[in-house]
């Protein structure tokens, strides 16, 4: 499996704006007045080896959405937050139609959802799109963001043809060859974890989810569920001390629990997920290297365990 | 009188493998109940060791051990009758954390619940000593941002009571 990250923010898209470019520019031309650089090729050189991710990237701030790819296989879809825009608009330059999109909902909160209005492919006539979930209201929801006045376009008039497939949390269905599994979190309107599983590796898609830490039977239940994944995508949106304080029932949580459940687990990768929205590269980088850190810190006997952040464009594979 | 007590070991509770076994959470559960009725009881061995000495209007709670994902029920019931008194005139809470080798995320979580209703009665609770991977965890977790960090037990007194320290110093 292929993971495309679409859109990797939480609560709200954001952009990079001008004071966070010229902040970038100013660091990146300041590191290279010490060097030379005659080419663009050793202009690439120097911004891929030399400069911090923070400086040279961007973690991009487009919504929820990530595509899983196999070849032979109609895209899988993990939400359709704004980042779903971009997938859409690929699929459009592309003569291979009409095509089949299958969607996995992880709840109906608005950046989970606030994309697909934007989503190309559901205004072309021949296309079939299959939404399927656990959650009640994803019908509900999908319509009602394109009634007036909220929307133009209402929702029956999207060419496409759009079902929509009810999952019970706990069953295990097969879905176009990957063997998918949900499972209830704790979050405000309910919203559910995937694992998904095919030749012989699983991901695990746990976005929107609170670890109340207040009883280990749900951490074990949620580590039974992680059990030995290839990659486990996590909400990592506040600090420990903001998920247990400030922001307690907020229902997002943090590093240091990703890091942890997955340690009990035995999962390989950590992906941090749902970034907030306040934060600028420079702060998801900081939760990041403090998540490597405490990975380091924290392993005692057991293998290590990856850590990466999730970032607009980062694609890996499973 | 030395000013100082004798340290008093109030509970020690042993590390044990699968302790999400029904049997084990059935232990756990009797090994609590005895906890709060018995303070000073000594149970079989889960990590971690917390001795009590009071000065002045403060009480220094020593902690050893691991507080994880085991012993954090058991750390939040030891706290709970020094709670209790943590008000502003009396019983302020110095944590001492000195001998720590490792917090968890629920064992933060007490301390947050700690911090809070401590400040509700007008009470303080902080933490000394935090060393190598205990402080290292505090930082990544940002609970350094929101808790008191004193490099010591005596700094932390200093800083919380000086007359008390100035009694301790002429014991």
């Amino acid at each position: 499996m292929r993971v495309r990250f679409w859109g990797t923010r939480g609560s709200i898209p954001v952009a990079l704006d001008a004071a966070g470019l010229h902040a970038k520019l100013v660091e990146a031309l300041l590191k290279a007045s010490e060097r030379p650089l005659r080419s663009a090729a050793e202009a690439r050189q120097f911004i891929e080896r030399e400069l911090d991710f923070s400086i040279s990237h961007t973690f991009g701030g487009a919504s929820p959405c990530i595509e899983v790819e196999r070849p032979g296989a109609a895209p899988l879809i993990l939400d359709l937050g704004s980042g779903v825009r971009g997938l859409g608009a690929r699929d459009m330059a592309r003569a291979d139609r009409p095509r089949t999109y299958n969607v996995i909902m992880s709840h109906m909160h608005w950046d989970h959802i606030m994309g697909f209005p934007f989503f190309a492919p559901a205004y072309v006539e021949g296309n079939h799109i299959r939404i399927f979930g656990c959650h009640a209201e994803i019908e509900h929801a999908l319509r009602r963001q394109q009634a007036a006045p909220s929307f133009p376009v209402p929702f029956d008039r999207l060419a496409a043809r759009i079902e929509f497939i009810g999952l019970e949390p706990g069953r295990r269905y097969d879905i176009d060859g990957i063997a998918v599994t949900g499972m209830l979190q704790a979050h405000s309107g309910e919203s559910y974890a995937y694992r998904l599983e095919h030749g012989g590796k699983a991901l695990i898609y746990a976005t929107d989810s609170e670890h109340k830490l207040e009883d280990p039977r749900e951490s074990e239940a949620f580590a039974a569920f992680f059990r030995n994944a290839d990659m486990v995508i996590f909400d990592a949106m506040y600090s420990l001390a903001e998920a247990v304080s400030i922001r307690e029932d907020w229902g997002h949580s943090s590093n240091v629990v990703g890091v942890e459940l997955c340690q009990l687990a035995g999962a390989k990768h950590l992906v941090l997920f749902h970034h907030e929205p306040a934060y600028d590269d420079a702060a998801i980088t900081r939760i990041w290297r403090d998540a490597v850190r405490l990975e380091e810190i924290t392993r005692g006997e057991r293998p290590p365990l990856r850590v990466s952040a999730a970032y607009d464009g980062l694609e890996m594979d499973v | 009188m030395p000013f100082l007590a004798h340290p008093r070991r109030l509970f020690t509770m042993s590390r044990r493998p699968n302790i999400m076994g029904a049997t084990e959470q059935h232990a756990r559960a009797r090994l609590f109940a005895r906890a709060q009725a018995h303070p000073l009881t000594t149970a079989p061995d889960l990590g971690m060791n917390i001795t009590d000495r009071r000065t002045g209007n403060a009480v220094v709670l020593e902690v050893t051990g691991r507080v994880d994902n085991d012993s954090a029920e058991a750390f939040r019931l030891l706290l709970v009758p020094f709670l209790r008194h943590c008000t502003a005139d009396e019983n302020r809470i110095v944590l001492d954390f000195s001998g720590v080798d490792y917090i968890s995320s629920v064992g933060l979580r007490v301390l947050m619940l700690a911090a809070k209703q401590a400040k509700t009665q007008g009470g303080t609770v902080v933490v000394a000593g935090l060393h190598s991977v205990v402080k290292e965890i505090f930082e990544i977790s940002r609970f350094n941002l929101v808790f008191q960090c004193f490099d010591s037990a005596r700094d932390a007194l200093a800083a919380a009571a000086p007359p008390t320290l100035a009694a301790r110093e002429g014991a």
